[in-house]
């Protein structure tokens, strides 16, 4: 494995380059944005594959064993309660019929249902529901962090969403053309002249 | 149902939308290899997605034939290829299907042109249908489900929206490697939600005032005869959900001269024809290249 390709950097990128392209590929590949996601174990490879790069071009560029600094989480499982235990078991393991089939078996939906029948949903695909139950749980137990967490993440993976797709960063045409006006009239009024017919 | 997969033009390179014509023009062929010249029809741009997330290629060949749309000149066609050959097979059996609703759906006369196609197209179904029967009968089961659910009304957005993502999320039989099929799986079956979602949108002023199913009308329980701007914000909120899961997924997929097209797709062109269908904007441009 050549780990500069992992790392999508030239062999002779500075020290600098290198730190930011770990950074923004660990940012994309993070695990809080593959939560409750069928490819979460695909997306952890991944992660593995580029702390080792970056901890492989640290080693060979320093000499030394370095603690790199890689990224990702260790996650804290919440405690279950027993009542639902086996629900979450089967989320975890991808067996969503299963989980399905506890939950509607359940008489009673308190929160803590809403949030799982939320989980399953969103593992399914179905978001519309998903962000239903989400936002059903969080009103029925604003307390709970995990809930709340749940209908957070909800939003905030659109916005992870809206900036990859880069609308704010890339330089537009307009804002090209602009700085060149600019710098034109700067460069005439130093007396010379960088776009002749402007 | 179709032209709402697409790139967004501006953002891609030169160079890579010659690529993604190539990779039309070669699924154009393989139609017309496979199933003749009338197959050529069912070409789209949704279709050319997946003939790009199936590609085996590391560089894709250039052979130069004639278009039969613009005969005058001639077109760079990407070689023939197995996968593209599949691609052909998939698209044969969702035009088929496509055709029966059409006949199912209209009165006589309007659907006089897809019987037509249908009796045309019949010996050309059954051959697609041999060749990959495991697809064709979850695109059926799937279908009698969607009917279901629209003879009784079903409320809910998802419950609908999954039968469709789910025949998308089908295509990934087609990978051999099961690890990149799951990520196909993932791929398609929101590209599929998120398309099905908008032809609902697209299609809801006409199917309001004729009174037809129309899953947005009954999941948001109102009376409106266009969607009102909570209602868009809504469709667009869920749309851009499934969208995220489709990114999400496509950025596991291994680097490959198609990755930034397949990208440009995810994040910058759905939500281009997103902005376009609500707006109204959009009136069903039938997937024909740019």
């Amino acid at each position: 494995m050549d780990p500069y390709k992992v790392l999508g950097v030239s062999h002779n990128a500075s020290d600098e380059e290198i730190r930011a392209a770990h950074r923004a590929l660990a940012k994309k590949y993070h695990p809080d944005n593959y939560v409750n996601n069928p490819l979460a174990d695909l997306a952890a490879e991944k992660m593995k594959e580029i702390n080792a790069a970056y901890e492989q071009i640290q080693n060979e560029r320093a000499g030394r064993q370095t603690n790199s600094g890689s990224y990702g989480g260790d996650y804290n499982e919440r405690s279950a309660s027993s009542k639902y235990a086996a629900v979450r078991n089967f989320i975890a393991y991808g067996d969503l019929d299963a989980a399905e089939r506890l939950l509607n078996e359940q008489e009673d939906h308190d929160a803590e249902w809403y949030f799982l029948k939320g989980s399953v949903c969103f593992r399914r695909g179905w978001m519309d529901a998903a962000e239903d139950n989400f936002a059903r749980a969080t009103e029925m137990d604003p307390s709970n962090r995990e809930y709340a967490a749940a209908y957070d993440r909800m939003s905030h993976r659109r916005t992870v969403y809206h900036e990859r797709g880069g609308y704010d960063n890339e330089m537009s045409f307009c804002t090209c053309c602009n700085n060149l006006i600019c710098a034109d009239c700067c460069c005439e009024c130093m007396g010379g002249d960088l776009i002749p017919c402007c | 149902m179709y032209g709402y997969v697409r790139p967004f033009r501006p953002e891609l390179k030169v160079r890579e939308f010659e690529l993604y014509k190539t990779t039309y023009c070669g699924l154009c062929h393989a139609l017309k290899e496979n199933y003749g010249f009338l197959a050529r029809f069912a070409v789209s741009y949704d279709m050319t997605l997946l003939a790009m997330a199936l590609s085996k290629v590391t560089h894709t060949a250039c052979r130069h034939k004639r278009c039969a749309a613009s005969p005058f000149r001639k077109k760079c066609v990407a070689a023939s290829s197995p996968e593209l050959d599949t691609v052909a097979g998939l698209t044969v059996i969702l035009a088929w299907f496509k055709l029966c609703d059409e006949v199912a759906d209209g009165g006589f006369f309007k659907a006089l042109g897809a019987r037509v196609l249908k009796l045309l197209m019949r010996r050309r179904y059954k051959k697609a249908a041999a060749a990959f029967p495991e697809f064709n009968a979850l695109a059926k089961r799937e279908l009698e489900r969607l009917a279901l659910f629209e003879k009784n009304a079903e409320p809910s957005i998802d419950a609908v929206a999954d039968c469709f993502a789910l025949i998308t999320a089908g295509f990934s039989v087609c990978e051999e490697d099961a690890l990149r099929a799951r990520i196909l799986r993932e791929i398609f079956y929101h590209v599929g939600r998120a398309v099905y979602i908008l032809d609902a949108a697209d299609d809801y002023p006409r199917d309001v005032a004729k009174n037809a199913y129309n899953p947005i009308h009954l999941r948001f329980d109102t009376d409106s005869a266009e969607l009102t701007a909570e209602i868009k914000e809504r469709i667009r909120e869920t749309v851009e959900q499934s969208l995220a899961s489709a990114a999400a997924a496509g950025e596991l997929l291994e680097q490959n001269e198609f990755t930034p097209i397949i990208l440009n797709i995810l994040y910058l062109g759905m939500p281009s024809v997103i902005n376009e269908v609500l707006s109204g904007k959009d009136k069903k441009r039938n997937g024909r290249i740019i």
